[in-house]
Parts: C-alpha cells; structure tokens; sequence
C-alpha cells in the first residue's frame, strides 16, 4: 500500500481579515476617547427641535443636574455635589476667573482682542424629573457669575406625526 | 577553470504570514469592542436669556437697538399643579393676559401656529412664564412646541420674576 503526498490545506484567511480590518475602522471612528464631562445618571428630556451640537466651540463648560436640582461634580453617581444658589455662583464664578485669566493671557501675548479666546459655552443637562425653579437657580447662578451663553441639552426624538 | 554559479529563474513566491495580522486585528477589535458605549444622540435648545450686565439682581439691561426692528413680545403663561404637571396655559401679549386654553399642549401650540401666521415675517420672541413646580421635562416639551410653531426665540422665567421687577 503506498501513501499519497500530504496536501496542507489552509483556510483563506485574506477575505476574514479584510472584514475584520472593516469593523475595527468602525469602532475605531466610532470611539470617543475625549469623554465629555456627562454624568450617565442625569436622564435627558426629550425635544424634536433640539438641534444638533456643535462641536466647534472651544471651551465648554457641561453642568449635570440631577433630580433633585443638584449639580453634580463628576461623572460617577456619588459625585461630589452643589445643593444651594450661592454654592454654584461661587463655583461659576471661580470657572470665569479662569476664563478671564485666559483672555488676559492672550492679552498679553500681543493678541488682537477679536482672538482673544471666548467665554466658555455653559451646557446644562438636567434631569427631566427637577423643577424649572431648579433649573432657573442655575441658570441665575450662571448669569450672576458673567456667562450669557447658556444651552440646555436634550435628548433628539424623531417626529413620529 | 572558474566554476560558474547557475543562477535559477524559478519563480517564487512571495508567502505573507496572514495568521498574526489577523490575531492582531482580533485583539484591536475586542479593545474596540469593549470601549464602545453608544449613547442617544443629545442635541441642545437654544433660549433668548435676557441680558444683564453685572449681578442677575440687577435690572440694567443693554439699550435696545434703534436700527433693528423691535420683536413682538408673546406671553405664554403656564400654571403647574403641585406635582409639576401643567395645571392651565394662557397665551397673551406682554401686557394682556390670554385666555385659558386648558392643560393641552396641542391648542397652546395651534393658538401660536396661528398668531405666527397673523403676524408673518415680523420677529417675534415668546417669553414662557412657568410655575415653580413645573417638570423640567414639560418645560422642555412646551419649549419644543413654541419652537415648531415658528418662534424661534424663547425665553423661559419664573412667573413671579415679572411680577418682582
């Protein structure tokens, strides 16, 4: 009895990588490594006209407000918080020093004061079950401490009618 | 004599081990895979905020601008219940007080599709006077509606703030 030669048969993993190559650029663009100041346990109200974000501003600065009316300072569910208007004034205002301290920094670089950089963009995200007398707290407290430039966030829902 | 080399115009060819580029692959994608946490898509509302120089206390305000046509000021006043659900919406102008248009949102926002209509392409902006006990999701819903019927500029208060200045 005589043996054949032994023919090595390999599977064609070309057409497998290619795929595999595919969804790693998908998650790869998908992927948010700069995470956002978003607190997870703040559940957004929804909007059909909220209008997309605009990621050109340079300096934001995220408020999360639990249902309670609180700010919340960090992502976790035991952040640290800010329960009363005087609290969060003092905590914007120290934000606007910063803000200031920056516009004098490029004041002093020889800047022109058209690029000087802005104020930063306040981005409050409350929890659809606080009250607007909560909400408003903030929203004065902001104003108090110099910023004008405030946007409430919500969740995008499709128009079903 | 010197031996010459036979050179072999055999064709070979080129093998390129696929095995660890695909392992390597696996282990990008499982990374990715792990990291990935896909959240609903946020958008943001934009709000007429009045502007006050200094302390929020403070009444000053920028002067008007006479080059720009002043924007009709609408009214819309909404009572909330104790659970900050909405008790009653009346839509007016800023010194006439509307009529009740119930709890609905439907008519309040049928009454402004109307009034936009009457009043064309003159600017208008809607200042939402909401009671304290109002659900901040309401808030957003009645912002959302006064939106989609065509004012584009919003401005929520506090329904007692009007009463202090």
């Amino acid at each position: 009895m005589s043996h054949g030669s032994v023919e090595k048969c390999e599977p064609n993993m070309t057409p497998m990588l290619d795929l595999v190559l595919q969804l790693v650029m998908f998650f790869m663009l998908c992927a948010n490594f700069l995470m956002e100041d978003v607190n997870p346990t703040v559940r957004l109200p929804s909007a059909i006209q909220a209008k997309p974000l605009d990621k050109s501003e340079e300096y934001v600065i995220i408020l999360n407000v639990n249902d309670k009316g609180h700010l919340l300072l960090g992502r976790d569910k035991k952040a640290e918080t800010l329960t009363n208007r005087i609290q969060i004034t003092n905590y914007m205002k120290t934000k606007h020093e910063a803000d200031e301290n920056r516009r004098k920094n490029a004041e002093k670089r020889g800047l022109p004061e058209a690029k000087w950089p802005k104020y930063s963009l306040i981005v409050l995200r409350a929890h659809e079950n606080c009250t607007f007398k909560q909400v408003n707290e903030i929203l004065l407290a902001c104003q108090s401490a110099g910023y004008q430039d405030i946007q409430l966030r919500a969740k995008v829902q499709t128009a079903s009618r | 004599m010197v031996k010459r080399h036979k050179y072999s115009n055999t064709f070979v060819e080129p093998d390129l081990p696929i095995t660890p580029m695909l392992d390597m692959s696996f282990q990008l994608l499982a990374f990715f895979l792990m990291t990935f946490n896909p959240s609903p898509i946020e958008g943001h509302m934009d709000m007429a905020l009045p502007k006050e120089m200094g302390d929020a206390n403070s009444s000053v305000a920028p002067p008007p601008d006479p080059t720009k046509e002043e924007p009709e000021e609408l009214t819309v006043q909404v009572d909330a219940t104790d659970a900050g659900a909405i008790a009653d919406i009346r839509v007016g102008t800023k010194n006439i007080t509307g009529q009740s248009l119930g709890s609905d949102s439907a008519k309040m926002f049928a009454n402004l599709q109307a009034r936009r209509k009457d009043l064309g392409d003159k600017p208008a902006k809607v200042r939402l006077e909401c009671g304290d006990n109002l659900s901040y999701k309401l808030l957003i819903k009645l912002m959302d509606e006064i939106i989609r019927a065509g004012f584009k500029q919003v401005a929520p208060a506090l329904q007692d703030d009007r009463k202090k200045k």
